[in-house]
């Protein structure tokens, strides 16, 4: 499926371009990068199916995650509607672990404009899990971690890019994409009688929570010198979701003693890595499609994901003897390290008839995990996978007058495997031990996808 | 074409979308523990199936000694208060027992039940009636044998002495004098290579380690091992001033690592004790954990461990019962990891009525 592209006078395009890329780097804030779930289970079907080998030559709505540029490959309308559901089955000391099922709908839009000769288009991509839209845990130190499946993903994705396509051979796309930290404060005053708390203490509470947005930057470039060939490459930076608890309590005791507790805890609920992703796609025959993908994570710039706590008690005159040794504690570094993704996916065009056409599609992906062996006291469980998928695109394009272009209907299952790792601690006498962890998830997605040409 | 007919797709993606966020919560991961250094649970009756105190694994009318568990049996000491008891030596820490209260101590076996983790009242299997052992013979440790036969290792007055007996049920035939004079709270595992024995020990205040080839004959390869805690105490804790009670087993990680787990008491020169616990790859050098393996309160003593075949580790231990109470300290068991459970809660007590003013 070699998309068509039209031909623009290259000065103008460019000045657009340059234009279009300033507006784009105005927009996106520092300090952030791309989306969660889609970082886990992918985006768009025939992406996903794809293995995400897909960043030269994507031009569906998923190019709002892989590629922006994509969004300007064709002169299209596309809409976009799908649903994903992965199940995972991770063990711990051949225990299953609760990490729960992940489902979610997957929203697409790309709304073209041709001025002239150049071709803009805009893009709308949303990810809106099952069962929340968002959710923050702190980690417990001391409790093994399925990191990249457990909280992850439990995020909702929201991008908006711009894409141009000033010449025939070439599009550049940029956008931004939002999250939320969190600042919640719980502030507690008044008086406690000891004595009859239930009759006579007079606390008061308020509780404030601000979730502010942030944005993130995405990029990228496809160059297609050939109409058998493309090349691409997609920058995301980074972000990180903090989420800061402080909790102040000033209370009289008895009417005789003023107690003060101060706790303000900072931790790291997620991090968005900066990547880079370099792609290729060709057309070795009409019919075949081979994409490869190279994609940095920068893992290693991940921040501790232990909570940086800071404790006060205080009790003025001192009646009771207070435990000395409250004092927070400090984040512990994770050592990360960074990885280099390759992808892989193939698309055979089984069946072309005036009709309907067939595609067939394999993807596979090896992520190594950035995490390492857990040695000391941090217990972040997430091995190497390994990324089998299968899926069909069964476009009908016999659909005039109805609908001036065609339906699309994609589907995928996939299955990864995370192999066992077994992490062997320093010390005899840690407070977990040694452990072996692994396992895998199957998933499965369709799409229903819209175009108007 | 109608209106409704137009817009019913757009009403049903709605719809969809909507549905999609409905949610629900699930548990933080589960919490996992191989290394069996605690912190442990006292065992709540509805687990040992005994209505008494909370972790009471055997009801015992006397002062409890410490106990373990070994072929299918538990070991424990137990000996009757004297009806009219001397008084007690004011220089012992209040949470120790004053034997001299007491009748002869004794070594007592009650078999595991069905159904929970308590025991009967046991049969005594061994009692003092050599010269060396003086009025009581305490500190049992039983072997198995890989012909069915056990030996019990046990402390009296003069060392650690052993009994033979074809069977955990007896009859046990003494081996004559201590088999390691001056010695108590004998702990006795294979050796390293799986060829001879170790015994750890207890000796004028430190734990060390012994060595034998058929398990009868001792020679001393350790008098005091290092055991120091992790961080040195602050000028206002109270210092170590002794170690005592080892208990020891071969623990084999999910990784395949062999591991020896030393239980044993820490004294302290406030008159408080701990059980603590360390880890060794050769049994000479130990690795001792930064927190103790029990750390409710009282002050725990003679640890007897147990490693179940799914790794989670009971230790069966003492904890002293106040000044006032007679006994001075019962025996109980606990469990590590501390989530494990054999026996649903126990349900919580209704409040009481108030009373009408």
């Amino acid at each position: 499926m070699v998309s068509r592209a039209s031909r623009v006078g290259a000065p103008r395009a460019a000045v657009f371009a340059a234009a279009l890329v300033a507006l784009l780097a105005l927009l996106a804030s520092p300090g952030v990068a791309r989306a969660t779930p889609p970082d886990t289970y992918g985006f768009g079907v025939r992406s996903t199916a794809l293995a995400g080998a897909v960043g030269a030559d994507v031009s569906d709505a998923s190019a709002n995650y892989h590629n922006p540029a994509g969004l300007a490959r064709d002169d299209s309308i596309r809409l976009s509607i799908s649903y994903i559901s992965l199940h995972p089955f991770l063990d711990i000391n051949d225990q299953r672990s609760s990490v729960e099922r992940f489902g979610a709908m997957q929203v697409g839009m790309i709304a073209p404009v041709k001025i002239g000769d150049v071709v803009t288009a805009f893009g709308l991509g949303l990810v809106l899990p099952d069962q929340r839209l968002a959710r923050t845990r702190s980690t417990i130190v001391t409790r093994p971690r399925w990191e990249l499946y457990d909280t992850r993903s439990a995020r909702i994705f929201l991008a908006s890019s711009l894409a141009i396509r000033p010449v025939e051979w070439l599009t550049l796309g940029a956008g931004i994409a939002f999250q939320a930290p969190s600042e919640l404060t719980l502030d507690i005053r008044g008086n406690l009688d000891l004595g009859d708390p239930e009759r006579l203490s007079r606390l008061e509470h308020q509780f404030k929570g601000d979730l502010t947005s942030i944005r993130y930057p995405q990029a990228g470039i496809q160059v297609r010198p050939h109409e058998r060939f493309s090349f691409g490459a997609t920058y995301r930076g980074e972000y990180t979701l903090g989420t800061r608890i402080i909790a102040l309590a000033d209370a009289t005791v008895a009417r005789i003693a003023n107690l003060q507790f101060f706790l303000d805890t900072l931790s790291t609920s997620l991090f968005g890595p900066q990547q880079l992703d370099i792609s290729f796609a060709g057309y070795p025959i009409p019919s075949l499609r081979v994409g490869f993908s190279l994609t940095w994570v920068d893992w290693s710039a991940h921040p501790s994901l232990i909570p940086t706590e800071e404790l006060f008690l205080g009790l003025e005159p001192e009646l009771v003897e207070l435990p000395g040794d409250i004092g927070g504690r400090t984040a512990v570094p994770l050592g990360l390290h960074d990885t280099f993704v390759p992808r892989i996916g193939l698309e055979w065009t089984a069946f072309d008839r005036p009709a309907f056409e067939l595609d067939l599609r394999a993807g596979y992906t090896y992520e190594n995990s950035p995490f390492p062996i857990q040695r000391g006291e941090t217990n972040f469980v997430d091995g190497d996978r390994h990324t089998a998928s299968l899926g069909f695109g069964l476009r009908l394009t016999d659909l005039e007058p109805t609908i001036a272009g065609y339906i699309a209907i994609d589907g995928y299952a996939y299955y990864t495997h995370v192999r066992e790792r077994t992490h062997v601690k320093d010390s005899l006498v840690d407070p977990v031990g040694d452990y072996t962890a692994g396992g895998g998830l199957v998933g499965a997605g369709v799409q229903l996808e819209v175009v108007f040409e | 074409m109608s209106a409704w007919q137009r817009q019913r797709p757009l009403l049903l993606v709605a719809l969809v979308v909507g549905c999609a966020t409905l949610g629900a919560e699930t548990a933080f991961p589960d919490p996992i523990q191989t290394s069996g250094v605690g912190p442990f649970r006292l065992l709540d009756p509805n687990e040992t199936g005994i209505e008494g105190e909370q972790g009471e694994v055997v009801v015992q009318s006397g002062a409890a000694g410490g106990a373990m568990f070994a072929a299918g049996s538990l070991w424990y000491v137990d000996a009757e208060r004297l009806e009219e008891p001397p008084e007690r030596d004011e220089s012992l820490p209040p949470h120790a027992i004053d034997w001299a209260q007491f009748g002869p101590r004794r070594i007592l076996r009650s078999p595991e039940r069905e159904g929970d983790l308590g025991h009967d009242a046991g049969e005594v299997v061994l009692e003092p009636t050599e010269g060396w052992e003086g009025d009581g013979v305490f500190d049992p440790w039983l072997v198995e044998l890989e012909d069915g036969s056990v030996r019990l290792y046990y402390a009296a007055e003069g060392g650690v002495g052993v009994a033979e007996a074809p069977g955990p049920e007896g009859p046990f035939t003494r081996q004559p004098g201590p088999v390691l004079p001056g010695a108590r709270g004998p702990a006795v595992l294979r050796s390293e290579d799986g060829a001879g024995w170790w015994m750890y020990f207890e000796a004028a205040g430190e734990i060390g380690r012994a060595a034998s080839a058929d398990g009868l004959t001792w020679s001393i390869e350790e008098e005091a091992l290092a055991l120091p805690a992790p961080e040195e105490p602050g000028p206002e804790d109270p210092a170590e001033i002794g170690f005592g009670r080892p208990s020891a087993l071969w623990a084999t990680t999910p990784a395949n690592r062999r591991v020896l787990r030393l239980y044993f008491e820490v004294r302290r020169d406030d008159g408080t004790q701990t059980v603590e616990v360390a880890g060794s790859a050769d049994g000479a050098s130990f690795e001792r954990a930064a927190l103790p393996a029990y750390a409710g309160d009282g002050n725990a003593g003679a640890p007897g461990v147990r490693l179940l075949e799914d790794g989670t580790t009971l230790l069966y231990l003492t904890l002293d019962v106040g000044p006032d109470d007679p006994r001075t300290r019962t025996q109980l068991v606990s469990v590590a990891p501390s989530f494990v459970r054999f026996a649903p809660e126990p349900e919580p007590e209704p409040e009481p009525e108030p009373e009408p003013e």
